[in-house]
């Protein structure tokens, strides 16, 4: 034994020499493979950057918006986006991207409702449940159904949420003119690749957003995505989580060429800080220092300073630099990246006093929707809409609405009218009419695709032009369905849901009202076109209704019954036919 | 026309217009009872619109009657309502002037045809169809009047009628063979027995209808229905609205609750059955055409009334219209058993069946409103409205059938009868 210790002995000696060979050998190796990456990444580029945004409502709410973006970019156009040789970009979003053949994706999950009265304009508007919206490049081996199926399938084990069900035809329908793609001038931006899907009934959870977090190159561990504290985001009054996938080009005269995809996450929050004074670090409920991630190009914390309000930044308060250009009231723009080559350890406190709510800058919001249901009883209802104009100059509006089919909508019941005035519906056709005569009320176009039974949902979709100071209302009349018993949900008589109706106003840019949509955010910055209107996305409200429903537990009742009664003709009439008559008169 | 009769017609459109202004057709026309998805008038003009937008009428699945409907209504669409309700109370005239001429036809005097006409007039099925304006008006006035083509014995005339029944509602196909019979009957060429009521002698021609008869009548028929889906193919171009109207008809795919016994059934069936189910309960009607026409061949009214009946309670949709043809007929059926006095003095169960279907009447919307407006019932409550509704029918086809078989046999044994009865009368 003690011969094979020894044989063992001289063979680690050996085996000891040959190790560090391979480690020596393994680290230069190591040191080429990280060389070779940027040469062989020499003409693709990544980018990687932070952003938040805060803000002080009127009614003293914080409204809290992250937005991470990813951007891959290649020097030539075209390059297929293999998905391999990115490090920053997730994977998992590459992937789907390819297989699918997605051109641009939108998906939100939004818990509670966006006061547009107190509150303005979202950064991001979304609404209220799971929203998806994708547009599919052509393709002629798998058809742009198929391809949503299967990108609703993936988006739904990626973010652990039941959004397979938006595959389902009811929840699916097609907004010809109220989303436009981000590459307006790509060649494949044809509405007709375009599927939108909503589920308003689902509920949201940190489920969501542990696969949400585990996207970000830094996860929870550095950066801002520290401050994406589950315990805290889900205890808020209105929380959206959305992710969006944009094709990049580079815009040459009239066409765009496709060289890149980016990718943004964006968090939407309003919290409602219990003091007065609070720092950034206790309102998301963490307690440890904000370390800066290194993966990150811009880290920068954007906030809109109300009149009163004072701020204090630790480390020294150096290092505010107020921008400059279209800020609205006062925006502190505190640039993380300054303050933390100086110190890694940072600790930001932002030190806020609250004084006379009067004094906040309080958003104007130039169109407010809203949107209910009425009449009564399970049989027929009646939806009706009202959008408000409340500034002076027109503005047009595209309104669009997909019922789904259990909700029988009669189009000829449809009523819209201006102030009183009825705008006749009767023969206007879904051609669009460039009409640039704003005083006409007439309707631009009118989409009325009735609902296929079990099938597709009731489409409304027009154009149309708001006078000033103006009310537009839309009436439009439904029948309840009766619906097979298999077809109720588990808890049939909570009701079922519609989903919100969206309004795209055009906002004239050189309006006077406070610029309620202003992005301060540096990534969207970059891709503002200048237009002379720029369209914003309003949701109404999620309504919920209920069916009558049969009784769940007579099945075998009903069957034996309704048998029984027809059997009843059948043999008495049988019986009358085949018997022979006797004399029996006695 | 004599002139109280003139004075009840005026009565009758008087009641008719002035319930239409009083705006009752919202009452009505939205009643479930009255109007099925396959009959209502709001969904023509939901198909109106479509058409009018530019869609196909069928585009979303509201509209689900055949094309030509739309093609009648569609020059008074734009027009003021009232022309569409004067449509309707004319359709109801029409129907009562016919069916006062069929009774004069089989030698009814005119007081007893009168009153036929009253009773369908003022009965309140028929008011409550004309003021919903219910499509099956139509339906019920094609087929009466091939029924008074049918006894002038005009072949072509009959066949037409028929067929545009046919094509609205697709189960009057079963009242070929008795109209079949009908006009064989008319179509002899031998002197017409006096007007008496005395005991008249058997007719001496043979009353199954000849090869030529049923012949003619079939093809006549067969060419009628094929230029009508024709006509409606020219119309909107393209063969669609023969699987969005007749399958919806008969495939139960809309569950809205009728009269009838479909609704409940198909909502709670399980989908595994559902086809079977759907198949039996659909092809049911039609298993009656041919034993009833050969026990019946020489009663062919009464043969006529009992597959009315039988397609109107056994329908996919029926709603009351269906009922008011067939109760309207009733009294068509008592100088048709033999020619004898004996009427239909067989009927045991008028009374029940009259008074069930009255409570009926009352309750069904009671217990809707108790389901769906309330919430305090269930669906239960009017799904035992209909059992009871279509039970009582159940009992008063029954009941005038083995009535019209008891008389037969009365008629034909009535010398052994009488004999016998004269012997017992001797034993004791």
């Amino acid at each position: 034994s003690s011969g094979i210790n020894a044989e063992y002995g001289e063979a680690n000696t050996i085996d000891h020499h040959r190790h560090s060979f391979i480690h020596i050998f393994s680290v230069l190796l190591l040191l080429t493979i990280q060389c070779t990456p940027t040469l062989s990444n020499a003409k693709t580029n990544e980018q990687y950057n932070e952003e938040l945004f805060l803000r002080t409502l009127p009614d003293g709410k914080l409204l809290s918006h992250f937005q991470f973006t990813i951007t891959w970019e290649h020097e030539q156009e075209n390059k297929e986006f293999l998905g391999y040789d990115n490090y920053l970009f997730p994977k998992p979003i590459a992937h789907i991207v390819q297989q699918y053949g997605v051109d641009e994706f939108h998906i939100s999950f939004t818990q509670g409702r966006w006061n547009y009265k107190k509150w303005g304009y979202p950064l991001k508007s979304a609404p209220t449940g799971v929203e998806l919206l994708s547009w599919f490049k052509p393709n002629n081996n798998s058809s742009v159904d198929k391809r949503w199926e299967g990108l609703t399938n993936a988006l739904s084990g990626i973010f652990c949420g039941s959004i397979q069900f938006l595959a389902d035809p009811a929840t699916t329908s097609f907004p010809k003119h109220t989303f436009e793609p981000y590459n307006n001038k790509n060649a494949f931006n044809n509405n007709e690749n375009l599927r939108y899907g909503v589920l308003p009934r689902e509920s949201i959870c940190t489920e969501n957003l542990t696969p949400f977090t585990k996207l970000l190159p830094c996860r929870v561990n550095a950066g801002l995505g520290y401050l994406l504290n589950p315990l805290r985001l889900y205890d808020v009054y209105y929380h959206s989580m959305a992710t969006h996938v944009k094709p990049l080009c580079k815009a040459e005269e009239n066409e765009c060429k496709n060289n890149g995809v980016q990718l943004t996450l964006t968090l939407t929050v309003v919290i409602d800080p219990a003091k007065a004074d609070w720092s950034v670090i206790n309102l998301f409920g963490r307690s440890k220092p904000l370390l800066k991630c290194p993966l990150a190009s811009v880290s920068r914390i954007y906030f809109v300073k109300a009149l009163d309000s004072s701020i204090y930044i630790s480390p020294q308060a150096d290092y505010i630099t107020p921008l400059k250009k279209g800020m609205g009231n006062g925006v502190t723009d505190i640039n993380l990246e300054e303050v933390w080559n100086y110190n890694l350890n940072l600790t930001t406190v932002l030190d806020l006093k609250v004084k006379n709510s009067k004094q906040f800058s309080s958003p104007f919001p130039p169109v407010l929707v809203h949107r209910q249901v009425t009449g009564f009883g399970g049989e027929r209802g009646g939806l009706a809409t009202k959008i408000f104009n409340l500034v002076d100059k027109p503005i047009k509006i595209i309104y669009y609405s997909a019922v789904p089919w259990y909700f029988r909508i009669y189009f000829h019941t449809l009523k819209v009218h201006i102030n009183d005035t009825l705008i006749p519906t009767s023969k206007i056709t879904s051609q669009k009419i460039t009409n640039n005569d704003t005083l006409s009320q007439t309707f631009h176009y009118l989409i009325q695709s009735p609902a296929e039974l079990r099938s597709t949902p009731s489409i409304l979709e027009f154009e149309l032009v708001i006078p000033s100071q103006s009310t537009l209302s839309i009436e439009i009349d439904f029948e309840k369905a009766f619906l097979h018993y298999t077809e109720h949900p588990p808890d049939s008589n909570h009701g079922f849901d519609i989903g919100a109706a969206v309004v795209v106003a055009f906002l004239p840019s050189s309006m006077n009202a406070p610029n309620p949509f202003w992005s301060p955010v540096a990534s969207d910055r970059s891709t503002n076109t200048e237009t002379d209107f720029t369209p914003i996305h309003i949701y109404t409200e999620n309504l919920l209704v209920s069916l009558p429903t049969p009784d769940f537990s007579m099945l075998y009742n009903v069957v034996a019954l309704t048998c029984t009664a027809v059997f009843l003709l059948f043999g008495s009439n049988l019986n009358l036919l085949i018997k022979r008559w006797k004399k029996t008169f006695d | 026309m004599n002139k109280s009769f003139k004075l009840l017609l005026l009565g009758a459109i008087f009641v008719r217009v002035l319930l239409f202004q009083q705006g009752f057709y919202e009452v009505f026309g939205n009643r479930n009872e009255v109007i099925t998805p396959v009959s209502s008038y709001k969904r023509v003009k939901e198909g109106l619109y479509l058409v009018d937008a530019g869609n196909s009428p069928y585009a979303g699945t509201v509209y689900l009657q055949p094309p030509l409907l739309l093609a009648l209504f569609y020059p008074l669409h734009n027009l003021d309502v009232i022309f569409t309700q004067l449509f309707y109370v004319s359709l109801d005239i029409i129907f009562a002037l016919v069916l006062r001429s069929i009774s004069f036809m089989t030698k009814e005097s005119e007081s007893f045809s009168n009153l036929i006409a009253t009773l369908y007039l003022f009965n309140p099925f028929t008011i409550f169809s004309c003021i919903g304006m219910s499509t099956t008006n139509i339906n019920n006035t094609s087929i009466i009047v091939a029924l008074f083509y049918a006894h002038k014995g005009n072949i072509p005339l009959t066949s037409f009628f028929i067929a545009l029944a046919s094509y609205l509602t697709i189960y009057p196909i079963v009242l070929v063979p008795p109209l079949i019979v009908l006009l064989h009957k008319y179509n002899q060429k031998t002197p017409s027995p006096p007007r008496s009521r005395s005991h008249s002698t058997p007719p001496n021609t043979t009353d199954k209808p000849t090869y030529t008869t049923i012949f003619s009548t079939t093809t006549c028929f067969l060419l009628f229905l094929g230029w009508l889906l024709w006509l409606s193919y020219k119309l909107l171009h393209s063969w669609d609205f023969l699987q969005e109207s007749y399958l919806s008809m008969v495939g139960g795919l809309d569950l809205t609750p009728t009269i009838g016994l479909f609704w409940y059934f198909f909502v709670e069936i399980f989908e595994h059955f559902r086809s079977l189910f759907l198949f039996v309960f659909q092809y049911h009607p039609f298993v009656y055409v041919a034993p009833l026409t050969l026990r019946l061949y020489r009663h062919p009214m009464v043969l006529f009334w009992t597959l009315t009946a039988i397609i109107s309670i056994l329908k996919a949709y029926p709603s009351v219209s269906d009922l008011s043809l067939h109760l309207s007929i009733i009294p068509l059926l008592r100088s048709n058993v033999n020619g004898s006095i004996l009427s239909l003095t067989g009927v045991k169960n008028a009374t029940l069946v009259g008074v069930a279907m009255f409570y009926c009447t009352i309750l069904s919307p009671i217990l809707w409103h108790m389901w769906i407006y309330q919430g305090t019932g269930n669906a239960n409550f009017y799904y035992a409205a209909n059992l009871v509704m279509t039970l009582a029918h159940i009992i008063l086809i029954v009941d005038i059938v083995s009535s019209v078989f008891k008389s037969n046999f009365i008629a034909k044994h009535a010398n052994e009868i009488a004999n016998d009865s004269y012997q017992n009368g001797e034993n004791e």
